[in-house]
This record gives structure tokens, C-alpha cells and sequence, in this order.
């Protein structure tokens, strides 16, 4: 048994008294971050990669895989609380998971995110293990048109997320777009509705604006309800999630997974992209679809599963082909090729210690953060106890210095308030902002991929069609519409007759 | 009694300018320096920036740390113009690539002017090259011409950007041989090299050490290089003048800084980016992820550059590469 | 025949994305548009724009036929306070430092909850959420950020 070895081989390297003591390190740092809302684990691995040049380089990327998984984790626990999307593939779990909390089943919420992910980690290390050259091949498969066809597949179906009018959905899903446009096009160097500030010649970052549009709003609105006394949960009933909870969320997790494998071997935006699109799945196959963004388990057990599988499954086409397919694994290819190793199809074969090491110790990671993490949901829940007036300042201000440290510009800041108050009236117009946040993020891959499309089509607009994979995408895209609007126009109709 | 007053004060006077620029100095680096690198992290260029990164840091001395900053976009303009608005304090400097640093304020208006930057030192000089996927029929650049010849229209180059050096190259190529190409942009080698990988773009036009970095073990096939002998690191490379191509064209990358450093610290910095490129751990390491070196202190570095601009300018007049 | 306002809401919701849509596209006109096969700057922002102005009238328009709510008044306290506390830390963080800057923000937060708490609570909140936060990203993690006021 080929994979037996290759899994004992893992373990010995990620079992070595230092390698354990680096996961630990790792995963310890990385939900630090990820709780306080703003510092983002790509700053954290950029200001530690100097120091993983003197570690020896299996120890380095199990320290900086850590972090990543780590931060993922920490993030959905502030998502969860305050409402606040440390990145976007945690921005699903605001819906349902911040619900929960409301509802008085925050520590259920924590406990139901934090078994999910374990379970979407120890069932993509093994796929890892078994699959994962074979699933690097999928990402080749993926040219620019087919980028194209899943982008809109992703974008339509996070009009699935709203419980309101569709119409309205894909229309804070082509603000987002817009929004992304926002500063230099990577392509020609023009710079694009800027309004002459140099700081939004790199664009808007994610940051202030997921932070605005949620943390900020939420708190406001926390004020308004309240008449600013704000006593922001119910009673707690219970610390640990019960029968129907784990019962519920367990199939919800296992699709999850599944959804978060496939879509995380794509490199850009697989995370979050899977983190939506399960929950969407979610949402269609549930039998109480009104449930959701009211504290559905289905709808926190999904995206976390699936935002977690993703974000190892991202290590195959790193690994095995050198695609980073996000910003923090591109640093890890960094750290490689400051050791030497150049990632690719040799790096199973001529460095299996490390390739092994590596993914053994994503497997002890999350239990190590279960185990971490577990006995804190006490303290977490606790915190929601402290009364909001004192609450709330302490979260603005975290989430000023965490915008803040992002590039060190108070700029940053002043648009995160900007985008508190925009979020405010779209909250108020009934405009859900989770729609806005997907195109915000794919739209500048959208652009980037359709403009390469045409390109090798020579403006020939079939090709999304007569490509087999870009074509059933976007069938796959049709269904969905034509699932999502019949009962909207059978309601649109029963109003126009009650009229 | 005066005398001593006046010489006191002189000497006073000396303490305090000694103090006032000695500790400027002697305390640079206090905080850390970013590194500027106008292209996605795993390209080229951000090899060189991390592999070298860690000499000039131990040949700063004092704990120096200098963090890599990935700023890709608009063919390394976005990268360049963070070096030029940055203040010229010794804590941001950035690799300028040629011919890119130079071509792009040729063809259109820029954030950044080439007199705003100073230069410091020129550490790689990475030739053109072109790779095929591996399965494919074309072995040799006669092949690729006479394919490109037969389908006018079909043949798509990846490069990193319009006016880069794989952009120019490809122009020059097409112009050469009478072949009509497709030309398809991409963020960084790293994207073109995937696409080229899942055989959705034909050619991918990148560096040879780029090319040799990523062929190892995959199936790419790098059928000619522009430079004017093969490169040790790549012995089976023909270059395109074996093949009757007459091109040479490469990319320098060398660091910058914003115009203006305090003498003293413009001195420390140089010396410690020469002394860390030409440390044999750095050559050992350049040679491990196949960056041809070419170092040049401050003065060599801009007279080439000098000459390399208004030969761009000069063919920017019959074959301007941008629409 | 007068309209009759039906839903507010969406009307304003539509409204809102029209104007947006309008312009951006009246900004994208400025930009070389290429074509299909070629695109250039102002392609896809124009075509995006466009889509947002008609998604916007797929707001609007029903909204004058069909009843609705109208927009609930907003709550300006808290929303004023809560944008003016950010705003200080934009305004202040470079010259007053993060301790001063924490102080002033708990202070003009406080005004945001309705039933206030003692002077003393606030400006014990501020200097404990100031020592916590110099401690855990100053000290801690070895950000940046300036701690005292410069003159």
C-alpha cells in the first residue's frame, strides 16, 4: 500500500517534537489573527517569512500552513459573534452563524464551525493522500472560458442567498462587480473610477469593505433595535449544540466537503466561491428554506466545511503544479523557493518528506485547533454577555486598527466608514450585502478571464457555449435561474391577482 | 579666553553635526525596508527579490529586515510607481525590470517617470525564450513559423503584459517572419505557464530562467532563446540565432529607489546589495532557481539602461507595440 | 393620471442602483472601450454599468405597481456616532497616537447608547481598551502604530 507508507512517512516527519511544536505555533498565531477582525493572515505569513528561512523547510510551511487554517478558523469565530467577515470565505458564516448566536446558541454555532471544519479537514487530507495528483489535472482543465462560465454559475447563485427579490440580489451581485473595478486595470494600466485618490489605484480592499458593510451596520443596527441599551443575545440556553443541531448539520457538512474539494482545486477565488456555493446547495435541497439566515445549522455546518476543505484542497495545484491560488499560498511558494524547492510534479517524488509532512500535518492542525478551541467557546460566549454599551466600542476600535495595519493607511479607515453608512441604507432598502461581497471578489478574475476568452476566440462568443466544461456550467447556471425564479413568478402572479 | 570659547563651540558644533547625521546612519536600518516587486509572488522577479532579500539584509547588518511586496499589475507599472511616490527615505526600494520600467512610458502616460528612480544595482539579466507544451508537434522555431504561416490568427502567445519584454519579442518575431500572431497578456509567468501547462494558450513567451525553473518535471519544451550563446544552465536550448532569428532581447532586473537618498544611507544600501549579490551562497542560490546573473554597480547599470531606452524609442518609431 | 407611490423601498432601492449604474457608465465613456475580441478599459465597466441601470429599473418599476413598505427612518443617532467614533481613529491615529485616540472614541461612542454611563465608566473603558490594545498590537504583534501624540 503505496499510501500507507506515504502516510506513515507523513507522520513520522509531522510528528518530530519540532514539526508538532510548529503546527502548534502555527495554528495558535493564526486563530489569534483571525479573531481580531482586520489582520488578515496574508500580512501575518508576509511578516513572518523572513524568520522561516532559518527553520528547516517542512517545519517552515507546516508553521505558515498553521497560520493560514488557523486564521480561517479564528475568522469565522469573530464572523460568528460580531458579525464581522475576516475574509471573504467567512462571510457565509456571518449569515447563519451570527443568527445562532443571537438566537442564545452561540456556543452551539462555534462548536457545530469548529466539527465541521475538523471533519472537512480530515476527509480532504485523505483525499489529498489519495486523489490529489490526479485532482491537479482538474485545475488544467480550466482555461479562461470555463473560469468565465463558473464565475457566473458562482454569481448567480449567490442570488440564492437573498430572501428578498431576486432582482434586487443580482443587482447588489453587479454592484460588487463594479466596486472591483475600482482602481488600475490590470491589463491596459488605465486607472478606473479612482475620483483622483492614489490610495484606490490598487482598488478597494476587502477589508474596510466586508468590515463596513457588516461589523459596521450590524452595530448600528444593534443600537437602533435596542434603543441603544443593546443587549445583543438572548438568554444562552445551552453551551453545546443538541441533537437536532448535530443531526442537521451533519449531511449538511459532508456536501459541503464535497463542494469545497472540487472548487478548491481551482486556483482563485476556490474558497469562497465554495463557501457560497454550498450554502446555496444548502438552501435549495432544505426542506425549510425560510429557515435560512435565521440560524439555520445547515447554513453555518455547509460554508465552514466547505471554506475549510477548500483551503486545503488549494495545497494540490500548489504542490503539484506550483499554482498559488491565493495570495498566502503564492507567499508559501515564496518560502520554497527561498529553500530550494521549486513546487511541482517533483516535489511528491523527489521531496515525499516534505510533501507528506505537510499534509499529515494539516490533519494534526485541526485537531490541534479543536482541541484549542473547544474550551475557549465558553470564554467566547461569556464575552456576549458583557453589556453592549462597553462591547461596542472595543469592537469599533478593533476594527479600525485592524483596517488600519492592512497598509497602514487611515485612508482605509475613513472608507470603512463610508461603507458603514452604505451599508446601513442598502440594510434599510432590504439590499442584503453577501451578494455584493461574491462580486466584489470575482469580478476582477470575471473581467480578467472574459477579456482572455475573447481574445483566443477572436470575439467569437460560442466558445462559453461549445466547450464541454464552460458549456454545462452554464446550463448548470440556466437551471438554476429557471429553479430560483418559477416560484418568483408564481408569487409575483398571486400578487398581481390579489391586486 | 575667547579663542578657547571658539574653538569649544567649533568643536561643539562638529559633536553636533557628527551626532546629527552620524546616528541617521549608523541606526539605518531602524525599521523594516519593504522591497517593492511589480509582479505576482512566484514569478521571476520575486524569486530574485526573496532569494536575494536575506544577503542584503546579513550584509546591512543590525537585524535588518527588508519585506517583499507583491504589487503586480499593469506590466510591473503598478509595482514601480509605489517605488517612485515612495518617500526617498532608504525603507522602500524596488526591482525595476526591463525592458517594461522603460517601454511603458513610451507608449502611454504613466504613474512614475524613469528620472524619478535611482538607480542602485543590477542583479539579473534573464533572456527571451519560447516554450510549447510538450505533447505538441512543434520542436523547433522553423516548426512554429511554419505553423503560424498555415493559420494565420491562431497561434497564442502569452506574455506578461503589453510592452513587456515577451510582449516586444513577439512583435519582433511576427515582424521578422511575416507570422500573425495572438497576443494574450497575463499578470505574471506564473499564469501564462499554467495556461500553457492546460494547453489553452499555444506559446508561452517568458524568460529562459523562468522557463527552465518551471519545466522541471513538467511537460514544457523551450524551443529557442534570445540571447547570444546558449545559457550554461540550459545547454539544449538553441538560441534564435542558430535557428536564422536574429533576436536578442532580455530582461534586466535590477533595484531602485526613489530619487533623492541621504547620501550616507544611499552608500550603506548599495554596498550591501553588491556585496550580498556577489556573496557565493546568493550565486549558489541564483544558480539553484536559474537566475542568470548579471551585476552591475549604479553607474554601469544606468548607462545601459541609458542605451537600451533610445534603442526602444528608436523602435517604438517603426514597430510601436502598443495599439 | 398621477403615479401612486406603492413601495418606497424598492423605488429607492432602484433608484439608487440606476444612479449608481448611470454613472459609472457616464465615467466609463472616458476610457478606450476596444472590441470584443480585444477588449480594453471601458468594455467591461460600460457593459456592467448598463446591466446595473437595467437591474435597477427591474427594481423600480414594479415597485409602482405592485404595494410595498415603505423606507423605514433611520436611526441617525447611532449611525452618526458610530461613523464619527471610525472617523476620529481616521483623523486623529497619526498625530494624537493610539492611546489619546481610544479615549476620544470610547467618549463620543458612549453618546451612541441612549441610557449613558457614568463619565468615570467611559474613560476607565477607554484607558483599559487602550493598554489592551497597545499591548496586543504594538507590543504583541510589533505593528506600527503610534502610541503617543506628536507635536
Amino acid at each position: 500500500m503505496d499510501i500507507l507508507d506515504n502516510l506513515v512517512l507523513g507522520l513520522t516527519v509531522a510528528l518530530s517534537l519540532q514539526n508538532l511544536a510548529l503546527c502548534f505555533i502555527g495554528a495558535l498565531v493564526g486563530t489569534l489573527i483571525g479573531v481580531l477582525p482586520g489582520l488578515g493572515p496574508t500580512a501575518t505569513v508576509a511578516m513572518l517569512l523572513p524568520i522561516t528561512f532559518y527553520l528547516p523547510p517542512v517545519g517552515a510551511l507546516i508553521m505558515l500552513a498553521g497560520i493560514f487554517y488557523g486564521s480561517q478558523y479564528g475568522g469565522s469565530t469573530t464572523a460568528i459573534l460580531v458579525n464581522i467577515p475576516g475574509e471573504s470565505s467567512s462571510v457565509v458564516s456571518c449569515l447563519d452563524g451570527h443568527a445562532m448566536a443571537m438566537d442564545g446558541r452561540a456556543g452551539s454555532a462555534l462548536a457545530i464551525a469548529a466539527l465541521a471544519s475538523l471533519f472537512a479537514g480530515v476527509v480532504t487530507t485523505f483525499v489529498i493522500a489519495i486523489a490529489g495528483p490526479a485532482l491537479a489535472g482538474v485545475a488544467l482543465m480550466f482555461g479562461p472560458a470555463e473560469y468565465v462560465a463558473l464565475m457566473v454559475l458562482g454569481l448567480v447563485s449567490a442570488t440564492v442567498l437573498t430572501h428578498g427579490s431576486l432582482t434586487k440580489g443580482i443587482a447588489m451581485v453587479v454592484l460588487g462587480i463594479l466596486l472591483g473595478n475600482v482602481g488600475t486595470d490590470v491589463n491596459s494600466g488605465q486607472i478606473r473610477y479612482a475620483f483622483g485618490f492614489p490610495q484606490l489605484y490598487d482598488g478597494i480592499d476587502f477589508v474596510p469593505l466586508a468590515m463596513g458593510l457588516f461589523g459596521l451596520t450590524e452595530i448600528v443596527a444593534n443600537l437602533e433595535q435596542t434603543q441603544g441599551r443593546g443587549v445583543i443575545a438572548s438568554v444562552i440556553n445551552r453551551l453545546w449544540p443538541s441533537r437536532e443541531d448535530a443531526r442537521a448539520a451533519a449531511p449538511a457538512a459532508v456536501r459541503g466537503t464535497v463542494l469545497g474539494i472540487l472548487l478548491g482545486v481551482l486556483p482563485g477565488g476556490g474558497s469562497t466561491l465554495a463557501s457560497f456555493a454550498a450554502y446555496t446547495l444548502e438552501k435549495r435541497v432544505s426542506s425549510t428554506p425560510e429557515k435560512f439566515g435565521r440560524g439555520a445549522v445547515q447554513g453555518l455546518a455547509a460554508p465552514e466545511a466547505a471554506n475549510n476543505a477548500a483551503a486545503q484542497a488549494g495545497f494540490i495545484p500548489m504542490l503539484s503544479l506550483g499554482i498559488p491560488p491565493n495570495a498566502i499560498m503564492a507567499l508559501m511558494i515564496g518560502a520554497m523557493t527561498l529553500h530550494g524547492i521549486q513546487p511541482g510534479p517533483l516535489v511528491m517524488t523527489g521531496q515525499p518528506e516534505l510533501f507528506w509532512g505537510m499534509i499529515v500535518s494539516m490533519l494534526i492542525g485541526n485537531i490541534i485547533l479543536v482541541v484549542l478551541n473547544l474550551p475557549l467557546i465558553g470564554l467566547w460566549v461569556r464575552l456576549l454577555k458583557v453589556p453592549y454599551d462597553l462591547l461596542f466600542p472595543a469592537i469599533l476600535v478593533f476594527c479600525c486598527i485592524g483596517t488600519y495595519t492592512l497598509r497602514s493607511s487611515t485612508f482605509d479607515v475613513a472608507m470603512m466608514a463610508l461603507f458603514g453608512v452604505v451599508g446601513y441604507v442598502f440594510r434599510k432598502l432590504e439590499c442584503e450585502p453577501a451578494p455584493l461581497l461574491l462580486g466584489f471578489v470575482l469580478g476582477p478574475m470575471l473581467e480578467e478571464n472574459l477579456q482572455r476568452a475573447l481574445l483566443l476566440s477572436q470575439g467569437d462568443l460560442a466558445v462559453f457555449v461549445t466547450r464541454p466544461i464552460s458549456g454545462g456550467l452554464l446550463a448548470a447556471t440556466v437551471i438554476l435561474l429557471v429553479l430560483v425564479l418559477l416560484p418568483t413568478v408564481k408569487r409575483g402572479r398571486s400578487e398581481a391577482f390579489r391586486e | 579666553m575667547l579663542a578657547r570659547m571658539t574653538s569649544l563651540s567649533i568643536l561643539a558644533a562638529a559633536v553636533l553635526a557628527v551626532a546629527g547625521t552620524g546616528p541617521a546612519v549608523a541606526e539605518y536600518p531602524d525599521k523594516p525596508i519593504t522591497m517593492v516587486v511589480g509582479y505576482a509572488a512566484g514569478g521571476g522577479t520575486d524569486i530574485s527579490a526573496r532569494s536575494l532579500a536575506p544577503y542584503i539584509e546579513r550584509y546591512l547588518g543590525g537585524g535588518a529586515r527588508i519585506l517583499v511586496e507583491n504589487r503586480p499589475g499593469a506590466g510591473g507599472e503598478i509595482g514601480f510607481a509605489a517605488v517612485s511616490d515612495a518617500a526617498p527615505d532608504g525603507y522602500t526600494i524596488g526591482f525595476v525590470n526591463t525592458p517594461n520600467f522603460l517601454t511603458i512610458p513610451i507608449e502611454r502616460k504613466t504613474r512614475y517617470k524613469v528620472e524619478q528612480f535611482d538607480l542602485l544595482a543590477n542583479i539579473v539579466d534573464d533572456p527571451g525564450a519560447f516554450s510549447v507544451h510538450a505533447d505538441g508537434p512543434i520542436k523547433t522555431l522553423a516548426d512554429l513559423v511554419a505553423y503560424a504561416k498555415a493559420n494565420p490568427n491562431t497561434v497564442s502567445v502569452g506574455t506578461t503584459g503589453v510592452g513587456s519584454d515577451d510582449h516586444i519579442a513577439m512583435l519582433i518575431f511576427q515582424k521578422q517572419t511575416g507570422t500573425k500572431l495572438v497576443h494574450v497578456p497575463f499578470p505574471g509567468a506564473a499564469a501564462g505557464r499554467t495556461a500553457l501547462l492546460g494547453k489553452h494558450i499555444m506559446v508561452g513567451c517568458m524568460n529562459i530562467g523562468e522557463a527552465m525553473q518551471y519545466s522541471q518535471g513538467q511537460p514544457l519544451r523551450t524551443i529557442g532563446v534570445m540571447a547570444d550563446k546558449r545559457w550554461s544552465l540550459a545547454p539544449d536550448v538553441p538560441t534564435f540565432a542558430e535557428q536564422g532569428l536574429p533576436i536578442t532581447l532580455s530582461s534586466l532586473r535590477g533595484i531602485a529607489a526613489p530619487v533623492g537618498l541621504p547620501p550616507a544611507i544611499r552608500a550603506k544600501l548599495v554596498k550591501a546589495i553588491l556585496d550580498a549579490a556577489r556573496d557565493p551562497a546568493f550565486q549558489a542560490a541564483a544558480a539553484q532557481t536559474f537566475q542568470p546573473l548579471r551585476i552591475l554597480d549604479s553607474a554601469e547599470y544606468t548607462a545601459v539602461l541609458k542605451q537600451m531606452d533610445g534603442d526602444f524609442r528608436e523602435l517604438w518609431k517603426t514597430t510601436p507595440w502598443s495599439r | 393620471m398621477a403615479i401612486r407611490l406603492r413601495s418606497g423601498r424598492d423605488l429607492t432601492a432602484g433608484l439608487v442602483f440606476m444612479a449608481v449604474g448611470g454613472t459609472a457608465l457616464w465615467m466609463s465613456s472616458d476610457w478606450p472601450m476596444g472590441t470584443l475580441a480585444s477588449m480594453d478599459a471601458g468594455y467591461f465597466p460600460a457593459i456592467v454599468s448598463s446591466l446595473l441601470m437595467l437591474l435597477g429599473a427591474g427594481v423600480a418599476i414594479p415597485a409602482l405597481r405592485f404595494d410595498g413598505p415603505p423606507v423605514e427612518s433611520f436611526a441617525m443617532r447611532p449611525l452618526l456616532l458610530v461613523t464619527a467614533t471610525v472617523v476620529v481613529f481616521a483623523v486623529l491615529l497619526k498625530y494624537a497616537g493610539l492611546v489619546l485616540t481610544i479615549a476620544v472614541m470610547t467618549l463620543l461612542a458612549s453618546f451612541a447608547a441612549s441610557e449613558r454611563r457614568r463619565l468615570l465608566v467611559t474613560l476607565v473603558l477607554g484607558l483599559g481598551l487602550a493598554a489592551l490594545c497597545v499591548g496586543l498590537f504594538v507590543f504583541g504583534l510589533g505593528l506600527p502604530i503610534p502610541i503617543w501624540p506628536r507635536w
